[in-house]
């Protein structure tokens, strides 16, 4: 009798034997929390995700295409609008390879204030991620805090460069423009206060226990995958690999700082939340540091058929002239050859591999967007998690979609 | 371990091309595969026969920790001075010695350029060939799902390659004539 009682109306005489499919579900291509545009083709076995394809293309716009009939100097206005969250890291990673191309040195003040400049830009670029990482994960308060500071960096690059976000401040063999008188200061009142504002930060979410209930142990990735797959940046570091391009393989006179390199252990969201904060307290570190022993000295590499005169010599040097002419127009001619030049983005391995031809335009440009390679991790990060955990996974590695598109 | 800090080795003091050990152990395994080695500024490329390019990955992977696939890029080189049209570029790093490789591996069809995925011995490799296929056209053999990737379904012809042309897109005028008889808008 007591089967009786179980039965209903719903029972399967009336629906048939009870059918177990996967379901097939697009994310996005508009969707809050993938970060730009980008679909995400899930399959679904009820809540998990068996499989998961990322779609891209959305916003491609042939950037590398487009710098192949530009100088130098004009292609390199296209790199910040790749990663459009960290600009001052895209220009210096053209710089610094078209700069090998020329075997062309700036001096250690230019070097400095590029260091200084870049990670100012990770600070910024790790407080987006943190502010829309925490978005996505319910917890509206950290945004508004990020978004505080972030902006405070951001009045300072339109201060130093004219521009918020599109700077393209860094030039080959140089920097657009001096900085302005009181911009060492501005930069310093904010690093002096930031530590305080990390700690807010943390207290926010670090032993938050809702926040640690959707990050902690959620989407792992081993080492050994990682690496397989290609991933670099905070979430490799996060897997507990000690690999930071700035400290292995130094540029623009990284190897005179003193900072540490943060590791996790486990590889999963939380580990990688934890990466990136102690990050921005590094990134802290070494701009006091830019601060304190800024060298004095010229700014502008000492090489006028690159380096554009100053704009008061144009009235009455006719050499300057010539130079500022040939420079703006034709651009100057870069030695045939290859270079793969390679920065520690906030996201990863930047790199650019350009192919000169020995004409004043790049012949070939291939952009290696860390985003685009973290970004196909995500299937093997998610595979067999639940679809919440898939939105914390997908913020967690921090991805940029103009930069994975160009 | 050498006592020569590794990171200055590859940034900048890069010893000619033939005196780098893994260059040597290419030669020593694959003779007259590895066809050319060259450094510039500091950096090493490596051209490797097509042939020979899935048994080099593996040795490079597993004999010289080789272990990090950065990008596989294709490469048009219709106005360089070049034996065959297209080639991939393979940028490759060994974590432990922070050492950089660059493999260049020719097409040896101009027409219909093929070459053998890596997707097996990197799978990383997988999104960075769907890129050269879409963008330059090179058929990589073997690779698990091998589509257009950032241009869309349906784009004919590979945009980055150097005859490609980007001067002008056709666009269809479709007319529906007015009760008039002329010409009015556009349908």
């Amino acid at each position: 009798m007591a089967q009786d009682v179980q039965r209903s109306p719903l029972d399967s005489d009336l629906l048939g034997p009870l059918r177990a499919e996967t379901l097939t579900l697009n994310m996005g291509p508009q969707h809050p929390s993938t970060h730009g545009v980008l679909r995400l083709v899930l399959e679904l076995d009820g809540e998990t995700v068996t499989s998961c394809k990322p779609v891209i293309g959305y916003l491609h716009t042939g950037i590398e295409k487009n710098m192949e009939v530009k100088t130098y100097n004009k292609a390199l206005t296209m790199t910040d609008r790749m990663d459009y969250l960290a600009p001052m890291s895209n220009n210096l990673g053209y710089v610094l390879a078209v700069e090998r191309l020329l075997g062309l040195e700036v001096p250690r003040r230019c070097r400095w204030l590029r260091v200084l400049l870049a990670e100012l830009t990770r600070i910024q670029s790790h407080l987006v991620w943190l502010g829309t990482h925490g978005l996505d994960l319910g917890a509206m308060t950290v945004f508004l805090y990020c978004f505080r500071e972030r902006e405070v960096i951001l009045k300072v690059f339109e201060k130093v460069a004219g521009v918020r976000m599109m700077t393209s401040y860094f030039r080959v063999g140089g920097v657009a423009r001096a900085p302005y008188p009181e911009f060492f200061g501005d930069c310093r009142r904010f690093l002096e206060s930031f530590p305080d504002r990390v700690d807010e930060y943390e207290e926010l979410l670090t032993d938050n226990p809702i926040y640690r209930r959707r990050a902690e142990g959620v989407c792992p990735i081993a080492p050994e995958a990682a690496i397989a797959w290609g991933v670099t940046g905070p979430s490799l570091r996060a897997c507990g690999v000690d690999y930071d391009i700035r400290k292995r393989e130094p540029y623009s006179s990284y190897e005179e700082f003193q900072f540490e390199v943060p590791l996790g252990r486990r590889g999963d969201v939380l580990d990688r939340y934890r990466v990136r904060i102690a990050e921005m307290r590094q990134s802290q570190r070494i701009c006091m540091q830019a601060l304190d022993g800024m060298p004095e000295g010229p700014l502008l590499a000492d090489d006028p058929k690159v380096v554009p005169p100053p704009k008061e010599q144009l009235a009455h040097d006719m050499e300057a002239l010539i130079h500022h002419f040939k420079i703006f127009t034709e651009g100057y001619h870069v030695p045939a050859g290859e270079v793969y030049q390679v920065i520690e983005s906030p996201r990863g391995e930047l790199g650019y591999y350009i192919v000169s031809d020995g004409s004043p335009k790049p012949y070939k440009v291939k952009v290696r967007a860390p985003s685009f390679a973290n970004l196909f991790t995500l299937p093997e990060m998610v595979r067999g998690s639940l679809v919440g955990d898939l939105v914390a996974a997908t913020g967690s590695i921090d991805i940029v979609l103009g930069e994975i598109d160009r | 371990m050498s006592v020569t800090d590794p990171a200055q080795e590859s940034a900048q003091a890069a010893p000619p091309e033939e005196a780098d050990p893994d260059v040597q152990a290419l030669r020593a395994r694959f003779g007259a595969a590895v066809r050319a080695a060259r450094a510039h500024r500091g950096q090493i490329a490596v051209e490797i026969a097509p042939s020979a390019l899935l048994d080099a990955a593996r040795f490079l992977r597993d004999q010289r920790g080789f272990r990090l696939l950065s990008y596989v890029a294709g490469v048009d080189c219709l106005e360089l001075p070049a034996p065959h049209r297209f080639k991939a570029v393979y940028s490759l790093l060994d974590l432990g010695r922070a050492k950089r490789l660059r493999l260049e591996v020719p097409c040896e069809d101009d027409l219909e350029p093929r070459l053998p995925s890596v997707a097996s011995v990197w799978p990383a490799a997988a999104c960075h060939e769907s890129e050269a296929f879409d963008l330059v056209g090179i058929v990589f053999e073997g690779h698990p799902g091998l589509e257009r990737i950032l241009t869309p379904e349906g784009f004919e012809g590979h945009p980055h390659r150097k005859d490609f042309d980007v001067s002008a897109e056709a666009v269809e005028f479709t007319f529906r004539p007015t009760p008039q008889g002329k010409p009015g808008a556009r349908a």
